[in-house]
């Protein structure tokens, strides 16, 4: 019986126009929108790819210059240049560069914003600085015509413009009680007339992306964004799910079909445009951005303080570093005072890097607690997660930074301390920093939370519909 | 008229999220803006009070420009979020604007912030959709249409009342806001009504035009389609395509028309072009070449002036062209993308209107430029003060080694911006005004032709 529903809804389904139109439109709109994501993922690809390059070039110059630096390898307390560890350690500094995330070209999310490498030198204060940015303000203000988009945005409107007549056609015509008095029950007719329709826009929605990705090609290999390509072809399936279940109840509710096209429709403008938009204006105002201007000042404040109080920093510093007791050299070497002043100076900032740690982390737990008002908010935050275009896969870079920080500072500290001298053999003891993304399993176990919901209030409305279906009147 | 009541309700409640938006956010900005000058203040007592270093440390410690933040953005942030708010000024090089408010932000906020300026724009026009789609073709459904016009009502008195109909909703949505735009400048602006009371006066007229423009459009629709039906999915796909795809394509367009270097090229070409420059040795031989012949001296010990100090002047003004060449580079192409933007308003009246309205609240591209371009005026003067000091040094061997103190710092003028004044805002955003104007004409000439086919049943 459910076969023969789904041939006659098909059959039905191709001669409607409408359906056919929406259908193209969203074919069309996700064809654009993976050239435009593909595009940037390429463009992201080649820019890590450079920075990486030269990065490793310069190097690999300075060791070269290392060796072929005239005297003794073991001279003590080497001029600024290549040999010296304050340089090549606290001036220069190593860059370390993001990967692009494993499925940018299908959601690019914050990944024109956030920044895709940094400058990490062995000093305290600012020492980790973010790449510079050129991007277009214009072009991050309008956003982007990615696959992220379409889904969000198009696709419920491709369910409302396919499922906002569902019953209630048949009904106007007077076809459904035609229909019923076949021995099939009308929750199976509305099933198998859901199940058509579920076919029909689900399936391709979720296999476009991996036509997309396969045809396009993919940061990092099959084993790294494979995993995630499912997940996010779940995603598609669940927020789908969401959207049917609502047209499902609605058209349960009995009404005509422009009465319900007006209510999906005004639904799709409340939990994808309105709700969403008022929850980023809550957040702005209860717990806005906190301001970099106060950690400018009090930098410069703490730095102007040092440097006054330099040589009672120094003498301090020389206390903690008993080792270096009576080494004239250490005295007067500039890097040993600079690294005095950095640690006065972190000491100085701390608090206020705190504070402004804290107020983030507060403002981004709050949109966190607010994304389960509205189906798009969660929705979004998966796909971003998943493509690694978010600000987990952000968080989780940052941490490797502050550790490759540390792991930095610990080979060139004492180095610095003592003054020895690099020779090429110590360029190859250098740290290195390799990006690992994170385990598969991290990522499903964080969004298994907001995908829960999303199911629960299609779970919910699907039962609703369902049951009022047993009420439902055929006549108007 | 039930449809109208819960129409009326929506509209309302969105109405008042949008005032709510608008004096919250610049009771913000306010704060931001006092904040800005405070920081303003303690940059500059901290450059007095540093004590005392070589006048070419002095310039390496540098000093950082603020922008600053207009009441008007809480209206339409525009480009805010996604521009910096400081710029460090230092010697041999110009820094891009750091900070963007955005890069500390969720991918949640790139789905919008409610703004009287997102509510007046995208949710305005699908409530005149609402209303006129059916103006005519409903009443002709319901046999109305015939009524009226057989009664000797003229068509075009009929769309006259239609549209004034339409009128006094739309009005109610755009009045308020605008109150609330100048009761927000009356009480947090720090400057007062009047310098922005022009900006706010030609925003709430390029809404008005706008409105007007979707009223006509409604009217034509309404007027030439088949079934109300009909004219409601085209005016909704019309507006979904105006609100929602537009604006991706027209910065899909822009940047396909003026592409911009991504970051690590444009670094690459400044320090290709920095090391083209001639070394710092030629630079001293050179002036100190120059000077010997001046003075009329054999030997470089008996000069007045050191040839450093003049390589030193040298070799900045050198790196000031490099950067200028690029950042200006830079700049055009950014600028020039905004105008192509406007330009695409030819075929999305909303992408005039957003740049429009950008314009006017001071949070476009050309408002930012003119901020950070000051800042690059600053920094030159800021240095040549200081490099002018180690040239007159009356000791020439010592140059880098002998110190100055706040008499020379009190020398350097503190950095003072104003923001542009309304003439600035209407002169980069003339072509938007020319879009819509466009619009508006094509729109109030089309409506006659529409109405003179209308079918009466």
């Amino acid at each position: 019986m459910l076969s023969t529903i789904l041939r006659h809804e098909w059959r039905v389904l191709r001669a409607d126009r409408t359906a056919g139109i929406a259908l193209f439109a969203f074919g069309a709109a996700s064809a654009l929108a993976l050239l435009v994501g593909s595009s940037f993922a390429r463009d992201r690809s080649e820019s890590a790819l450079a920075i990486a390059r030269g990065a490793d070039e310069s190097l690999a110059k300075r060791r070269e210059q290392a060796a072929a630096a005239p005297g003794p390898a073991a001279a003590t307390r080497p001029a600024f240049g290549p040999n010296s560890p304050s340089t090549v350690g606290m001036s220069w500094g190593s860059v370390v560069v993001l990967p692009p995330a494993p499925l940018l070209s299908l959601a690019i999310g914050q990944a024109d914003v956030y920044p895709a490498s940094y400058t990490v030198a062995a000093r305290t204060q600012e020492s980790v600085q973010p790449g510079d940015s050129t991007e277009s303000p214009l072009k991050l203000m309008t956003g982007h015509f990615d696959l992220a988009f379409v889904i969000l945005f198009l696709y419920p409107l491709l369910i409302v413009a396919t499922a906002f007549d569902l019953t209630s056609a048949e009904k106007e015509q007077g076809t459904l009680s035609l229909l019923l008095s076949q021995p099939v029950g009308l929750r199976t007719l509305v099933g198998g007339k859901m199940l058509t329709r579920i076919l029909i826009i689900v399936a391709p929605a979720m296999l476009l992306p991996a036509l997309g990705v396969l045809v396009a090609g993919s940061a990092g290999t099959p084993g790294v964004w494979g995993g995630r390509l499912l997940l996010w072809m779940f995603t598609v399936l669940v927020y789908g799910l969401f959207w049917f279940a609502l047209a499902l109840w609605v058209n349960s509710l009995g009404f005509r079909s422009t009465a319900n096209a007006l209510l999906l429709s005004g639904a799709w403008l409340l939990l994808v445009v309105v709700v969403p938009a008022t929850v980023n204006l809550g957040v702005s105002l209860a717990h806005p951005v906190p301001s970099r201007v106060e950690f400018i000042t009090a930098t410069r404040v703490a730095t102007n303080e040092a440097r006054i109080k330099g040589s009672e920093l120094l003498g301090r510093f020389l206390e903690d570093h008993p080792e270096l007791s009576g080494d004239k050299g250490a005295e007067s070497d500039f890097a040993v005072a600079q690294m005095a002043r950095d640690r006065a100076v972190a000491e100085q900032l701390a608090p206020v890097l705190a504070r402004y740690e804290d107020a983030l982390a507060r403002q981004h737990a709050t949109v966190d607690r607010l994304r389960a008002l509205s189906p798009t908010l969660l929705a979004q935050s998966v796909l971003h997660d998943v493509a690694g275009s978010g600000a987990m896969r952000q968080r989780h870079f940052r941490q490797q930074v502050e550790d490759f920080h540390a792991a930095w500072r610990s080979f060139f500290e004492p180095r610095v301390l003592q003054g020895t001298s690099l020779a090429a053999a110590d360029y190859d003891a250098f740290p290195r920093f390799r990006f690992v993304d994170e385990p598969l399993l991290s990522i499903a176990r964080r969004i298994g939370g907001p995908l829960l919901i999303l199911l629960g209030a299609a779970f919910t409305a699907g039962i609703l519909g369902l049951r009022r279906y047993r009420r439902f009147s055929m006549a108007d | 008229m039930s449809r109208d009541g819960r129409l009326r309700a929506a509209l309302g409640l969105l109405v008042v999220l949008a005032v709510l938006s608008l004096v919250a956010g610049a009771r913000y900005n306010a704060s931001i803006q006092a904040e800005h000058r405070r920081a303003s203040a303690e940059q500059r007592d901290l450059w007095l009070n540093k004590g005392e270093m070589n006048p070419h440390s002095a310039a390496h410690y540098g000093s950082f420009a603020f922008k600053p933040k207009s009441i008007l953005a809480s209206a339409d942030p525009g480009l805010d979020p996604y521009l910096g708010v400081s710029v460090f000024m230092e010697a041999h090089r110009q820094n891009l604007a750091k900070y963007r408010p955005i890069e500390d932000a969720t991918p949640a906020r790139r789905l919008g912030s409610l703004t009287a300026a997102g509510v007046l724009q995208i949710l305005a026009p699908l409530l005149i959709v609402a209303l006129t789609f059916g103006a005519y073709s409903g009443e002709r459904e319901e046999g109305t249409l015939k009524q009226i016009l057989s009664q000797g009502v003229s068509v075009r008195d009929l769309a006259l009342g239609k549209a004034l109909g339409v009128a006094l909703p739309v009005l109610l949505a755009l009045v308020p806001v605008a109150l609330a735009g100048a009761t927000a400048l009356l009480l947090f602006g720090s400057d007062g009504l009047a310098p922005d009371l022009p900006r706010v006066l030609l925003l709430s007229g390029a809404y008005l035009g706008y409105f007007v423009v979707w009223v006509g459009l409604g009217l034509i629709v309404s007027a030439r389609a088949a079934s109300s039906r009909a004219a409601l999915v085209v005016l909704v796909s019309l507006w979904f395509a105006n609100g929602f795809v537009a604006p991706r394509v027209g910065s899909l367009v822009s940047r396909w028309a003026h592409p911009a270097p991504d970051a690590a090229a444009f670094a690459k070409a400044i320090e290709a072009d920095a090391r083209a420059q001639p070394s710092w040795e030629t630079l001293v031989k050179t002036s100190a070449e120059k000077l010997m012949a001046q003075y009329s001296v054999d030997s470089v010990d008996k000069l007045p002036v050191n040839p450093e100090a003049l390589a030193l002047v040298a070799g900045e003004d050198a790196d000031t062209k490099v950067y200028a060449k690029h950042f200006g580079a830079l700049n055009d192409a950014h600028g020039a993308q905004s105008r192509v933007y406007q330009m695409a308003g030819v075929a999305a009246p909303l992408l005039a209107l957003q740049s429009l309205s950008m314009s006017l609240a001071g949070t476009d591209f050309a408002h930012h430029r003119d901020f950070a371009d000051s800042a690059e005026a600053y920094r030159t003067q800021m240095v040549a003060a200081l490099n002018e000091s180690i040239v007159k040094h009356d000791r020439p061997q010592e140059i880098w080694d002998y110190k100055e103190g706040r008499l020379l710092w009190e020398k350097v003028p503190p950095f003072h911006y104003e923001r542009p004044g309304t003439g600035f805002a209407v002169k980069h955003a003339t072509i938007a005004v020319g879009a819509l104007a466009l619009w508006f004409v094509v729109v109030a000439a089309g409506l006659g032709p529409a109405l003179r086919g209308l079918r009466v049943e």
